[in-house]
């Protein structure tokens, strides 16, 4: 099976990297799922200027992400990758905990 | 829910993953791909032509949305509310609707082509050289009022739709306590028409924000890259075979249009609600 898909996936050109990332997201999103589902999210209003509720919250985490990554690449290129890593975790972590 | 799965697989999962995948990698005309890391996308944000791309495209749409929006708003009240008069104005705010983005491109260029166009003829009246082949605010104008025209039906038929579902009783209500018509439009009519203008706003951006064939058809981008939009620029590259660039162009392209929907959305959802006092 696994070696049918991989075969039959090959135009797509999977890497082992981009397998990770959005198998993570995937996963995340899942996990998501079901803690709203065992416990449903109430909305809350934090630092962020509008009420949000978990879905949200992670939502704007991974937007702040990808730009945080993008505007990094934009000015430093991929070098100290772990500098726009570290801020968007941070950032991640305070926006899901306070957003 | 395993058809739906199925059905979403096919018609985004798949396609936004290869494209992903394709951003990672350095792929030209068919030789083996060569796995590249994030050096596509470094390329892609420091290019000055994607960058000028980018800066006209909002430009563009942001100028859509504040011509079309309240044009529509205005053209949907100034309509008749009932009697033989809503079906005529139905069907010629219609029309421009129907008529496909190619079509509307060929439309253009016929009207606008400098020997011949109808436009330059008339605008030759008043001594003005008008030339969207020639000069870049001719070309970017022309192609602005093209979306104007064809898209502002939309915006005002929703509002339209909106108007009609507001109960009378509200309006009576509001001349009992002596509101005057624009505090009637501004605290009864447009908090109703709320939710049609959020999916109006939304559809209008995310639709100018994809603006392909008109400028295509008409300028093909030019003069020099006065007309060259996002969408054109991604399309060239791919066209190109520089499937690397292109895929990593699209993925910004995409993310721009995630945020700036995500960010309308919130704004028009909680504008007046009062949150943030």
């Amino acid at each position: 099976m696994v070696e049918w898909i991989a075969v039959n996936t090959s135009w797509m050109y999977w890497t082992w990297q981009s397998l990770l990332a959005i198998g993570g997201l995937f996963a995340a999103i899942t996990f998501m799922g079901v803690w709203d589902g065992i416990s449903p999210s109430v909305p809350r209003k934090g630092f962020l200027p509008v009420k949000t509720t978990r879905g949200d919250r992670f939502f704007i985490g991974i937007i702040s992400l990808i730009a945080v990554f993008l505007i990094w690449l934009g000015i430093a290129g991929d070098t100290a990758l772990w500098i726009p890593l570290a801020i968007s975790l941070a950032w991640f972590a305070a926006e899901g905990r306070w957003g | 829910m395993i058809p739906a799965l199925a059905i979403l697989s096919i018609s985004a999962f798949i396609p936004l993953m290869t494209v992903i995948n394709y951003s990672l990698h350095y792929i030209f005309a068919g030789s083996a791909p060569t796995f590249v890391g994030f050096d596509n996308y470094i390329e892609v944000l420091r290019d000055p032509a994607f960058q000028g791309a980018l800066i006209r495209q909002l430009f563009f749409s942001m100028g859509i949305l504040a011509v079309e929006v309240p044009l529509g708003i205005c053209i949907a009240l100034s309509m008749p509310r009932r009697g033989p008069a809503v079906a005529l104005c139905l069907v010629l705010l219609g029309i421009p609707l129907l008529i496909p983005f190619n079509v509307v491109g060929i439309i253009a260029r016929v009207l606008t082509q400098s020997s011949v166009g109808l436009i330059p003829e008339f605008l030759a009246l008043f001594n003005y050289d008008f030339n969207v082949s020639k000069y870049p605010v001719d070309a970017f104008a022309t192609i602005f009022l093209l979306d104007v025209w064809h898209w502002t039906p939309l915006v005002a038929l929703l509002c339209y739709a909106g108007l009609q579902a507001i109960p009378d009783a509200f309006y009576q209500a509001a001349r009992i306590d002596g509101a005057s018509s624009w505090k009637m439009f501004r605290y009864v009519t447009l908090p109703k028409l709320r939710s049609v203008l959020i999916i109006g706003v939304l559809l209008r951006f995310m639709d100018s924000f994809k603006i392909y064939a008109e400028p295509l058809l008409l300028t093909g981008g030019g003069p020099g890259d006065a007309t060259t939009f996002l969408s054109l620029h991604v399309a060239r590259k791919a066209e190109s075979y520089q499937l690397g660039y292109a895929g990593a162009s699209s993925f910004i392209y995409l993310f721009i249009v995630i945020v700036f929907s995500y960010v309308f959305f919130q704004l028009m959802t909680n504008i007046g609600k009062g949150e943030n006092q």
